[in-house]
């Protein structure tokens, strides 16, 4: 469990976060999404304790990440969106790395990198991206670390490379973990979510379940054929498209599925709307 | 014995075997270039004895082959002066984000991994430039005995444990593995050049704190910490002492917040 408390943190006078607070469970995968510059690789850098705060705590399994201690940097497995690969093999290196997590699973990390068609007698700098970021998140889904922060983690994978992962994350998820996901891209991993926190302007103006979201919002459509009707929807927020209106609407009762980027858009650009 | 003694017993071993775990993987990450350096210098130690073997043997044979031909000083002076160029860059990663997550996210204690990267650049480096000039001077003498039934005794080894070698180097790394974690790059001249300003300010210091204070002409320009103890009275063997011990004291205490930066260091964006 992470437990942030009234974080401030800025890395010039200005402050990026200004009094945030949010709590993260066990057993969930956390999306957090946001525009670029909104904070979320900082928010997972103060998590990892890579960042000291100018003031409030984060607390994650009972103790301060901040310290460094090796009882909390194992089960801690931070995935940044440019990772560094010395020039070992990746059999060298994952032989050298799993020996400080207690819970790598050799098995499993030997199966994701099968799955993930990587050679592990090759060394990992002649690699490409796309080969690398795979190998990485197999060895960092195999330690089993209780809790998981990546960035961005489907970044420059191609659509097959993207199916994998999404389905990899998906199996490793056990009770005692904590995944918290940063992307751009909501689209590739929405699935995945089954909570969503969005930071607009250094505070997270949403933080609620996905199925919070499908029992009060969905999505109506107005086609350009039906834009000369008379009907007026009662709306959040609506897009234009090739297609027509799109309106984010409340929802009364019922569930449905929604389209989480569209629904990310509306909580930036309305953010008081949303609640 | 009881299970508090069992459990603190279980803790330092798992500490022992992370620290052991820790240092194997500093060593393939960093250990390398600690064999790799000391190595190319005595091969050219070796190398530069066989072309003076070869140009007294065949080419100006009425130069006699001395014991400056051989000289290992000079060798372990070149190794070490790399070893303190390496160390500069020993904290580089920590400006390099993605490496400096590589870094902090281990799980070891900040110590241990300060503790480690000392070990090798300073202890192992040295005891490596040391055993392989030894190694050097050995093959060297056996070369010039093959010539010239000339062997040179062991007793210049001495002069390897002397130790003001040994103890100004462990005051250069401290300096220098300090720099590292201030200069992102070209931490060895930047090093240099931050000793070269604190030099003229502690000169112009004593300058000015001896024509007012004394009202002695003669040492308002640089002083150096021997001729301000040799003003005091000291003898040189006191004075020799008092500089050791200033100078190891000096290097704890940059160890000491090369330490600091690290724990306090934030993995910021670049």
């Amino acid at each position: 469990m992470i437990e942030c408390k009234n974080i401030h943190f800025g890395y010039s006078k200005d402050p990026l976060f200004n009094d945030l607070s949010a709590n993260f469970e066990n057993g969930h995968i956390y999306g957090l999404l946001g525009k670029n510059g909104a904070g979320k690789t900082t928010l997972l850098k103060c998590i990892a304790g890579l960042l000291h705060l100018k003031s409030g705590e984060i607390d994650v399994l009972g103790r301060k990440s901040i310290k460094k201690e090796p009882e909390i940097l194992k089960d801690i497995f931070f995935f940044p969106e440019n990772f560094f690969l010395p020039s070992l093999s990746g059999e060298k290196y994952y032989k050298l790395y799993c020996q400080f997590y207690p819970n790598f699973n050799e098995e499993y990390f030997l199966k994701t990198c099968v799955d993930f068609e990587i050679q592990l007698d090759k060394n990992l700098r002649t690699l490409s991206f796309g080969q690398k970021k795979k190998f990485y998140l197999a060895f960092g889904l195999s330690t089993f670390a209780k809790i998981m922060l990546l960035d961005e983690p489907t970044n420059g994978l191609d659509i097959p490379s993207k199916t994998a992962v999404r389905k990899k994350i998906a199996e490793s998820l056990t009770e005692n973990q904590t995944f918290i996901i940063s992307t751009h891209q909501v689209r590739d991993l929405s699935q995945l979510f089954d909570y969503i926190i969005i930071l607009h302007n250094g505070k997270i103006i949403f933080h609620n379940s996905i199925d919070y979201i499908t029992d009060n919002y969905s999505i109506k459509i107005k086609t350009i054929n039906q834009n000369n009707e008379k009907e007026e929807i009662e709306s959040i927020y609506y897009e234009e498209s090739t297609i027509g209106k799109i309106y984010l609407v409340k929802n009364k009762g019922n569930n449905s599925n929604i389209d989480l980027e569209f629904f990310f858009d509306a909580a930036i650009s309305n953010p008081n709307s949303i609640f | 014995m009881t299970e508090t003694n069992l459990l603190n017993l279980n803790n330092e071993n798992y500490k022992i075997k992370n620290f052991i775990s820790l240092f194997k993987l500093d060593f393939n990450l960093y250990g390398k270039q600690i064999f790799i350096a000391p190595l190319v210098v005595n091969l050219v130690f070796i190398f530069r004895t066989l072309i003076s073997v070869f140009i007294k043997k065949f080419i100006v044979p009425y130069n006699i082959f001395n014991s400056n031909d051989i000289n290992l000083g000079t060798y372990l002076f070149i190794s070490l002066f790399i070893g303190v160029i390496l160390i500069s860059n020993s904290f580089k990663h920590l400006h390099q984000e993605e490496k400096a997550i590589n870094f902090y996210m281990v799980p070891a204690t900040i110590f241990e991994k300060f503790l480690s990267i000392l070990i090798y650049y300073f202890f192992f480096y040295l005891i490596i430039s040391i055993l392989s000039t030894i190694i050097a001077f050995l093959i060297n003498n056996i070369i010039v005995y093959l010539f010239f039934k000339i062997f040179y005794p062991l007793n210049l080894i001495k002069t390897l444990f002397y130790l003001k070698t040994i103890s100004t180097y462990f005051f250069a790394c401290s300096i220098f593995m300090l720099g590292s974690t201030y200069f992102k790059k070209n931490s060895f001249f930047l090093t240099i050049l931050t000793l070269l300003a604190i030099s003229m300010i502690y000169s112009m210091f004593s300058g000015i704190l001896f024509l007012f204070i004394f009202k002695n002409t003669y040492f308002h320009s640089f002083m150096s910490l021997t001729e301000l103890l040799s003003i005091i009275g000291l003898s040189i063997k006191s004075i020799f002492i008092i500089i050791e011990i200033v100078k190891f004291l000096l290097s704890i205490f940059f160890y000491f917040i090369t330490y600091l930066r690290i724990v306090e260091y934030d993995v910021k964006g670049e």
